[in-house]
């Protein structure tokens, strides 16, 4: 049987990315009997955001200024009216910090090698937006790794390095200038993508169409 | 990997991503001309790169970024200007690498498309 590879480049600070992944989550059952295989890329929506983090309502109002457009209310009514029907909670007026998410695509990254990566992923979403936790704060991402099944001393240890940041880095880096540029954006095969949270259904025909061509070879 | 192509329904993707800048207008017929001239001026491409590079610029980025890639053409310095329209650091590197990342598809021809530009709110 043949097995699509699914890069997922995602940001946990991005409530599509959240979304777009509990699509996946479905869109992999309706792919069936295709195999897949996913590998969690990162993506940082800003990362002049200080390591310490930011106010989030400040820097939410920064961004945003007046919503003369009406852009984010629409966006935020969308993702409020969908969140709940994927089993997501969004709490966006309760979150107090916007944090810089190098480290926790540094947890990430370690939970794959694990083969934890989809519980971590999932756990980092949940503490953001749901529980409003800092997931900037390394204590926060070591205890998520813990509940998720990563040893706290070895987390310890790495949170006390910069080991792998520059290895985040210049994943991101690759796939910015394979022209991903909004996110979730998930490539199947290493050809095809698909940008924002589509529909299970969507991305599904996405596997499947992936299957069907032959996998790249280089 | 090589260059990517989209796979999903495009024209559904405008609020269901983050990361995009919200669009402002459009570039216009008036600023689409100053690009071609600066193009043909500045780095001296052919008229034929400098329609791709514009319709692509176009189809990705609002009239200030585009008109920023416009100024990088003439090989001025656009960091000042990127930051007083209140671009952040990975959103001027993405315009300043346009030209370069596009030139190539420009100059030959090559069929497949990038990405699409996702216009949507950074969250």
């Amino acid at each position: 049987m043949t097995t699509v590879s699914v890069d997922i480049v995602l940001d946990p600070v991005c409530p599509w990315c959240w979304l777009g992944h509990r699509y996946w989550l479905r869109a992999r059952e309706l792919a069936a009997p295709v195999l897949t295989e996913t590998v969690y890329r990162p993506f940082q929506l800003d990362s002049a955001v200080p390591r310490a983090g930011s106010d989030y309502q400040a820097y939410m109002k920064k961004r945003i200024g007046d919503d003369a457009s009406g852009r984010w209310k629409q966006m935020r009514e969308h993702l409020e009216t969908a969140g709940p029907e994927a089993g997501i909670v969004f709490n966006f007026d309760q979150i107090e910090r916007r944090p810089n998410t190098l480290d926790a695509h540094r947890l990430i990254r370690w939970a794959q090698g694990q083969g934890l990566a989809e519980p971590v992923v999932e756990a980092v979403f949940r503490a953001y937006f749901e529980e409003r936790r800092d997931i900037g704060d390394r204590a926060v991402l070591t205890a998520i790794g813990e509940e998720a099944g990563l040893h706290r001393d070895v987390l310890d240890d790495l949170f006390k390095s910069d080991r792998d940041a520059g290895e985040v880095q210049r994943e991101e880096a690759f796939y910015r200038s394979l022209g991903v540029s909004a996110v979730p954006c998930f490539i199947f095969n290493g050809r095809f993508a698909v940008s924002g949270a589509e529909a299970p259904e969507t991305l599904a025909d996405a596997v499947r169409r992936a299957a069907a061509q032959p996998a790249e070879t280089e | 990997m090589s260059p990517l192509r989209a796979a999903g329904p495009a024209g559904a993707l405008v609020l269901a991503a983050c990361g995009a800048p919200e669009p402002g207008p459009a570039p216009d017929a008036q600023e689409r001309a100053r690009f071609a001239a600066a193009c043909a001026e500045g780095p001296g491409y052919a008229p034929a790169i400098c329609d791709c590079l514009s319709e692509r610029a176009a189809e990705r980025f609002d009239e200030t970024r585009f008109r920023l890639i416009r100024i990088s053409l003439t090989g001025a310095a656009i960091r000042p200007a990127a930051e007083r329209a209140g671009l952040n650091r990975d959103q001027i590197g993405q315009i300043s690498r346009f030209v370069m990342e596009n030139l190539a598809h420009c100059a030959d021809g090559e069929p497949d498309a990038p990405l699409p530009f996702q216009p949507a709110p950074e969250t």
